[in-house]
């Protein structure tokens, strides 16, 4: 990785911080520079390539603002925020499709160029939106909370795309009393819903433990009992004679098993394997927030 | 003694939840209230599924009886009266614990709360409706409810569930008059007619625009729904579709579920069937989605002179067989409503086309990436790159293309209703 100017044609990276701002940023110093050849890229996310140069930027929120709006003002909010829900996504390539649709989208004509879905950059950020608002929308009703020690509810969970901040808006109107906490164990991020608001902090994923340790005994039991009534629950609803493994693996896909205790153990599950399978729960030192 | 009254509840749930399976309805759509302040819990109005059974069915709800005694003697209804099964019944404060205690880990949506008729039908509604109210104004719950109006119910204690309740539903279970006579001796079309009727002036009454104030209270915001049993009787579909439009045009529902008739009784009333009708279910379901989702009238779907859904075939792949006159159709140039009518070109698809091509001329490439199925699209459509000049289409040459296996024992589509607003 070299630190040196800026000739045209070579490939170089602004590696961001991962956030909205951040990748915004990085739009404003292309720009401003004219690289034709430059890309944004998450810095935890950047595989170093041989033949590119890397430049570390710092996110401004000034510049990211400005072009925020310039967005905004040519494409309208609706734009944007499919913009900013497709760059949740982390799928491979696809700043590099945000910053070619960014580029034609800033080139001026027609304002309404933002949605022509025949330009396949528009349609790569449209199904990366749609694909994350998808996988919202499951796990708003995938999520299970668990009562921790101090009687908050908190839940763990893994998604393929960065989620956690289209779910709070959704638990914060639904549970706006109640302390609750939700984990992202692939990324190490934690939202915190308190008296206080939202807070949003990193934590060590490995501190996460497996199992239902630490939790008061009391506690432990009445969430064993409410388990089990939803087990009980559960199993009385299927009706055998429609038993349909190909339709209950569309519209449940394994991948999501792992969260749901009544769908541990393969089959139908029994009360003995719905107790291995209970959501994990964090240490009280992963409780503690650290720095964000 | 805590666990005592756990495992009795326990008992008494898995009871009263399979006594309310073959109630199909699970949708939580169509409510977007507000959490209520200092309470819990709010209506999403997209619906959100929290399970599925190995059926395949989306659990979001928790879909209970309040009861299974029942003085009725229904022949399809597993809780009829003379079939011998273990009966159980919910104290009020068990469902409301349940519901509450579910609602807090994300579980559930809310509830479903259905009844055998124990005692008289208004005691029956009465006690449904308690356990709404106390939900509501005790625990200050803003999930979502859906209420059973028991036919034969009072139109008084109709609107008050209505005022507790997201959704209200009477289910009519078989689809003709004559058939429900036969079948529930007990039960009568006028019975379930007035408490739909109740609803629905409900619903009038209490609407937004119509009531002087925007702090009116709401009546079942998420409207009504009901069930017609499929193959218990012998309707045809014609006979089936015809009911469910005038359900949605004269009653305004939101819903009809189609629920294939699981024998569950050998009464000589009945059928012997040895599995449900699931694919007849399944293609009464896709002829529901095209009569909400494409604007299709329902006697475009079936005719009177085939009054039956074709068991190979999706109803819109049908019809567009028995009209070869109205394709080849060019997607640069057909209206939305014309587009919709291709086979393998869906909801989102249409409106991917329609958004296209004001940016320009929309080609095969673009409509692979809107999602359009071109194996079955590709036959109804104009392509001016074809060396075929003006192309007829051939209705005994595509069907293959567009035809499901012979007979396969699994359903193969079972709408999961909750991702689409009902």
């Amino acid at each position: 990785m070299s630190q040196g100017g800026d000739p045209v044609g070579e490939a170089v990276v602004f590696l961001h911080d991962g956030t909205f701002e951040g990748f915004l940023t990085a739009v404003f110093e292309i720009f401003r520079l004219r690289l034709p050849e430059a890309t944004p890229a998450a810095r935890s996310r950047h595989q170093p390539g041989l033949l590119e140069t890397v430049r570390d930027l710092e996110t401004d929120f000034v510049k990211a603002d400005r072009v925020r709006s310039g967005i905004e003002g040519r494409s309208g909010t609706e734009c944007l925020s499919m913009l900013r829900a497709a760059l949740l996504s982390e799928l491979p390539g696809i700043e590099t499709s945000a910053l070619r649709w960014l580029r034609r989208l800033f080139r001026g004509g027609d304002p309404s160029r933002g949605r022509d879905v025949l330009d396949p950059d528009t349609m790569d950020l449209l199904k990366a939106a749609e694909a994350v608002k998808h996988e919202a929308h499951r796990f708003q009703g995938f999520v299970r909370f668990s009562r921790a020690p101090d009687g908050s509810l908190f839940a763990v969970l893994a998604p393929d795309h960065d989620i956690l901040g289209l779910l709070a808006p959704h638990f914060r109107a639904r549970f706006p009393n109640e302390p609750w906490s939700l984990f992202d164990s692939r990324r190490g991020r934690c939202l915190r819903h308190g008296v206080d608001g939202l807070e949003a902090f990193l934590i060590d994923p490995a501190s996460l433990p497996r199992d239902a340790r630490g939790v008061g005994a009391a506690a432990q039991a009445r969430e064993c009992v409410v388990q089990d009534l939803w087990l009980a629950y559960y199993r009385a609803a299927n009706i055998a004679e429609r038993t349909n493994p190909k339709l209950l693996a569309r519209n449940l896909p394994r991948k999501y098993w792992r969260y749901l205790p009544e769908r541990q153990g393969g089959g139908l599950p029994t009360a003995d394997a719905g107790r291995t399978g209970r959501a994990e729960l964090p240490s009280e030192k992963a409780l503690a927030p650290s720095t964000m | 003694m805590f666990s005592v009254y756990c495992s009795i509840v326990q008992s008494k749930l898995s009871i009263l939840s399979a006594a309310a399976k073959y109630d199909v309805s699970c949708s939580s759509s169509g409510s977007r209230r507000a959490t209520p302040e200092g309470g819990v819990g709010n209506g999403a109005a997209t619906g959100i599924c929290h399970s599925f059974t190995d059926d395949g069915r989306c659990v979001s709800l928790l879909k209970i009886l309040l009861s299974n005694v029942c003085r009725f003697d229904c022949a399809y209804c597993v809780n009829r009266r003379s079939n011998d099964i273990p009966r159980a019944t919910f104290r009020p404060s068990e469902v409301v614990d349940l519901t509450l205690e579910f609602y807090r880990r994300n579980l559930i949506e809310g509830l479903f709360l259905s009844s055998g008729v124990f005692g008289s039908v208004d005691t029956t509604m009465e006690a449904l409706v308690n356990v709404a109210r106390t939900l509501r104004r005790e625990h200050r719950f803003g999930g979502y409810i859906h209420l059973k109006a028991i036919p034969g119910a009072s139109p008084e204690l109709v609107t008050q569930a209505g005022l507790f309740a997201d959704r209200l539903s009477v289910n009519l279970e078989i689809p003709s008059e004559q058939g429900l006579r036969l079948l529930a001796p007990e039960k009568d079309y006028p019975s379930a007619l007035a408490p739909m009727n109740a609803i629905r002036q409900g619903i009038l009454d209490h609407h937004p625009e119509a009531s002087r104030s925007r702090l009116a209270p709401r009546f079942a915001p998420a409207g009504q729904s009901t069930q017609l049993i499929v193959g218990a009787s012998p309707e045809t579909d014609f006979q089936i579709l015809g009911l469910a439009a005038g359900l949605y045009g004269t009653q305004q529902l939101k819903r009809v579920y189609y629920s294939g008739y699981i024998p569950v009784s050998t009464d000589s009333r009945l059928p012997a069937l040895d599995r449900p009708p699931l694919r007849r279910e399944n293609r009464l379901y896709q002829a529901d989605w095209l009569m909400r989702f494409y604007r299709f009238r329902w006697d475009e779907i079936v005719e009177v002179s085939q009054p039956n859904l074709d068991p190979d075939l999706d109803p819109k792949a049908a019809w567009a067989l028995r009209h070869p006159e109205a394709f080849p159709v060019d997607v640069n140039l057909a209206d939305l409503e014309t587009l919709l009518r291709v086979p393998g070109v869906g909801v989102r698809s249409a409106r991917l086309i329609v958004e296209g091509r004001r940016h320009g001329t929309v080609r095969m490439e673009h409509l692979k990436r809107f999602g359009v199925v071109l194996k079955r699209a590709r036959p109804f459509l104009y392509d001016p790159h074809s060396l075929v000049p003006s192309r007829e289409i051939r209705p005994d040459r595509i069907r293959h293309l567009l035809a499901a296996p012979p007979e396969s024992t699994q359903l193969s589509l079972f709408p999961s209703q909750s991702l689409l607003a009902a």
